[in-house]
């Protein structure tokens, strides 16, 4: 997953800084400008890098600059902040919802929740070894180069170390001889395999 | 917190008991009643500024921004090294094969199982470690201080004698860290994701808890090697090069 680009944008400064403030404390994502007219937002909004904008229900009702880039770009999330509780019509996605009259605790828990959702390794599907990952974690287990491994199982270099950071992020596991524990753990392969090895 | 010479020792401690081990790498022992930081060291012959940059650095990381750390000796950092040495191999090590151990007191076979492949582990890494401490102690400890030496008195000749002896790159050096902090990391995370313990539950708590306090001091033992010793050798380096 690519790392979150924020970019703020509410009529009032002081929200801004504010949650610029709170913003930057998490790790997993980057305030990339807060900025509080039309004219600013699309001066940055050109900036490919940015791919979340986090607006106020005011901007979602007022800016037509702001309308304009969420009916026109469909590679951007969306995140709502309530400063004056106002409707913003219902059309409008948001995968993060905030309000500026909520607790901290809960501010904070919606940001995280939200991105622990979005990464990779708590995805479903994600968490488990493919078959394939299974094959070439047996290998490295066992010792093999990834050379040797890409012979062995008539694929390129290449494939074998992307499949070696896939698994790495799926396991929490870096090093060979963490693989190689797990990989014996869960049966995927035998002591006697590795005591042939020495 | 920030730690000042005038903070309590005693407090010191209550806020985070983890620096009663970098107390005692600088000898200080506890009962120091009322005294601060400054009378304790003073009595301990120990320079304050070196030791508050030790405990602030050690309580939060990003002290290490001040470059206060390049005034002091290298003789002083490196003694605090060896030290941390020390106790790694001569306390934390042993505690944890200890800890381990116990959780290998069990019935279930296939606890029993996973808890020796934790052993091997454990014990490979500790042998890693032991071998990356020992090239520490002596090879590139003894090197940083020749370098300083020649440093200032511009005289090269030992150094020139030490690196006939040794073939040694700082910056090989510099790179081995990540591997022992990875392996350490591992072993935690295994323990926590797929040992199930079935009545030895307190003892794989403890062994938990005795890695973190191992990876924590590691950590930020790395850290001052990495952020002060290296850089410092290296800008030795260059000038010497520089000058011959």
């Amino acid at each position: 997953m690519k790392s979150i680009q924020l970019v703020i944008f509410t009529e009032s400064f002081i929200i801004n800084k504010g949650l610029e403030f709170i913003f930057k404390k998490i790790r997993g994502l980057t305030v990339v400008d807060v900025v509080d007219n039309e004219q600013d937002l699309l001066a940055i909004n050109n900036n490919k890098e940015v791919n979340f904008i986090l607006a106020s229900d005011r901007m979602f009702n007022s800016s037509v600059a702001l309308i304009n880039i969420y009916k026109t770009d469909n590679n951007k999330t969306w995140g709502l902040i309530n400063t004056d509780n106002s409707q913003v019509n219902g059309l409008y996605n948001f995968d993060l919802k905030l309000s500026i009259l909520e607790l901290e605790s809960d501010t904070m828990y919606k940001i995280q929740d939200y991105l622990n959702r979005i990464s990779e390794s708590s995805n479903d599907s994600e968490q488990y070894l493919s078959k394939r990952e299974k094959d070439i974690l047996k290998q490295v287990a066992l010792g093999l180069t990834n050379s040797q491994i890409g012979e062995k199982l008539f694929i390129s270099q290449h494939t074998v170390v992307t499949h070696r950071k896939k698994i790495t992020a799926k396991l929490g596991i870096k090093t060979i001889s963490g693989l190689t524990v797990y990989a014996l753990l869960n049966n995927l392969i035998e002591i006697s395999d590795v005591d042939e090895l020495n | 917190m920030i730690i000042t010479s005038s903070t309590k020792m005693a407090d010191v401690i209550i806020q985070n008991h983890h620096l009663l081990a970098i107390i005692d790498r600088f000898g200080i022992k506890l009962g120091f009643g009322e005294k601060t930081v400054s009378q304790v060291c003073q009595e301990y012959n120990i320079p304050v500024d070196f030791f508050l940059e030790i405990v602030n650095t050690f309580n939060n990381p990003e002290f290490f921004t001040k470059p206060n750390m390049d005034s002091f000796p290298l003789k002083l950092i490196i003694d605090y090294l060896r030290k941390a040495h020390d106790f790694y191999l001569n306390v934390k090590v042993p505690e944890i094969r200890l800890l381990i151990n116990k959780m290998l007191e069990t019935d279930n076979k296939e606890i029993k199982k996973a808890v020796l492949l934790i052993s091997n582990f454990f014990e490979d890494y500790a042998s890693q470690l032991r071998q990356h401490i020992e090239k520490e102690d002596t090879v590139v400890y003894p090197y940083v201080l020749i370098l300083e030496q020649a440093y200032e008195t511009k005289d090269i000749t030992e150094l020139e004698i030490f690196l006939i002896k040794h073939d040694f790159k700082i910056d090989e050096y510099a790179r081995n860290h990540d591997n022992i902090e990875e392996k350490l990391y591992d072993i935690k995370s295994i323990i926590i994701k797929y040992i199930i313990p079935d009545n030895n539950y307190v003892s794989s708590f403890k062994v938990l808890g005795q890695l973190a306090h191992l990876e924590e001091d590691i950590n930020d033992h790395s850290r001052m090697e990495n952020k002060v010793l290296i850089p410092r050798v290296k800008k030795m380096e260059e000038l010497l090069i520089k000058l011959n």
